[in-house]
């Protein structure tokens, strides 16, 4: 029998850059850090993890005569990317919120 | 007209360059993004991402530390202690360059930028914000070495959003490999990942002669089958034929890509049902959300049952 390798949980700073690219085409490194509030050093350290991984394609443009990096998600990174979203979801839907009603009381 | 920049018009700050001279080989592409990154970051914000740099790239040397050069290891132990003692050089560096910058800077002579990206009039009069001239794509499964493929990457589809409610629910699969482990049925906690190694492993350099089989698998990548089974495993298979036809034995979602790079545009991206059967031509992606729901032909099935599986047909072994 085969030993199956155990396979790495991802951090939440990697869902959060894959969720952060999957409503659009492709992104800069800039605007990713912006929205995810991370730093640029752990920005580009997970954008290279994620690149390896085959999750993130990247792509070289001229933007007013310099060089500027665009990220995008693969197709395998967007199915990871849209099944984390459901189970963020999923999660936040079992979250009871302290503040809300119990069943008792709005019965 | 167009000109080519000489080296002294690369405007890069010291520690960027020192950050770049630092970062291993493997990782300097990434430095490089961020060095090109600077230029657009508003000029308040740079220090920190010139800081961000420097600390990124000592975190790679120290990770790859093994046959450092000399020279880079001392280099790289006095900017540790310069960081670590003096934080006030990036303030007094905040106050000396915050000069925004200028439409008509022109980029510097990188190698990977050679061929295409010279500046034009129309850039260097700031005209145009966003000119499409991709340059490089390089395939983020790192397993296409053929350079019509690379180029052949195409845009990602647009409305993922919107099929993100009609993704499958895989939720099963993960409990099941969480009991497995023993590690109970927290599906958020358990989220697979495919290990790093196996985007960036070889296509097969040549089919092998078999007795009647129509497909072949590469056998290199047997030994990292377990960790590419994780979550998508992603099979090279060489076929003889140029079209097949597959056929569903369940429903399933199935994404159809035409080449040999999943990041390109799918043709076909939606759930098939039962009995339905699709002529597909070569190459070929596959990805289906249940491998064993896919029958393709005398060679069986695309995967196992119940799991995720991608499979890049060609018809010729890719060097």
């Amino acid at each position: 029998m085969r030993r199956r390798k155990r396979t790495r949980v991802p951090s939440p700073q990697q869902i959060l850059v894959l969720e952060a690219l999957i409503g659009h085409e492709s992104r800069y490194g800039y605007d990713l850090m912006k929205e995810t509030n991370l730093g640029p050093g752990t920005m580009y350290g997970l954008l290279r993890r994620l690149h390896d991984e085959g999750l993130l394609g990247r792509t070289t443009e001229l933007v007013s005569g310099r060089a500027r990096a665009r990220y995008r998600l693969t197709t395998l990174g967007r199915r990871y990317a849209e099944r984390a979203l459901i189970e963020d979801e999923y999660e936040r839907a079992l979250r009871v919120d302290p503040a809300a009603p119990s069943q008792e009381e709005r019965s | 007209m167009n000109r080519r920049p000489t080296p002294t018009e690369i405007r890069r700050p010291t520690l960027l360059r020192l950050a770049l001279w630092l970062a291993p080989e493997a990782q300097r592409m990434w430095l490089e993004d961020m060095a090109d990154e600077h230029a657009f970051v508003p000029a308040t914000e740079r220090p920190g991402w010139i800081w961000g740099a420097l600390a990124l790239a000592l975190r790679w040397r120290v990770v790859s530390w093994r046959a450092v050069p000399r020279a880079q290891l001392t280099v790289t132990v006095m900017a540790l202690a310069l960081l670590v003692a003096s934080p006030w050089l990036l303030r007094e560096y905040a106050l000396n360059t915050l000069a925004p910058v200028s439409e008509t800077e022109v980029v510097g002579n990188r190698d990977r930028l050679e061929a295409d990206q010279t500046p034009s009039e129309e850039a260097a009069a700031g005209r145009a914000q966003e000119a499409p001239a991709a340059v490089t794509s390089p395939d983020p499964q790192g397993a296409i070495g053929n350079a019509e493929d690379r180029d052949a990457l195409g845009p990602a589809v647009p409305d993922q959003a919107a099929r993100a409610v009609n993704t499958p629910d895989l939720d099963d699969e993960l409990q099941d490999q969480a009991e497995a482990e023993g590690l109970g049925v927290d599906i958020v906690g358990d989220l697979l990942l495919l290990e790093p190694d196996v985007a960036a492993e070889p296509l097969p350099s040549a089919p092998t002669e078999g007795a009647g089989e129509r497909l072949r698998e590469d056998s290199q990548r047997e030994t990292n089958l377990d960790e590419a089974q994780s979550l998508f495993d992603r099979q090279v298979i060489v076929v003889e034929e140029t079209s097949f036809v597959l056929t569903l034995l369940r429903p399933t979602r199935l994404t159809l890509i035409t080449g040999t790079d999943e990041a390109a545009e799918p043709y076909l991206d939606r759930r098939v049902e039962t009995g339905e059967r699709i002529l597909v031509l070569l190459p070929l992606v596959v990805v289906a959300d249940d491998g064993g729901a896919v029958d393709i032909g005398e060679s069986g099935l695309l995967g196992e049952d119940g799991r995720p599986a991608t499979r890049v047909f060609t018809t010729e072994a890719v060097p």
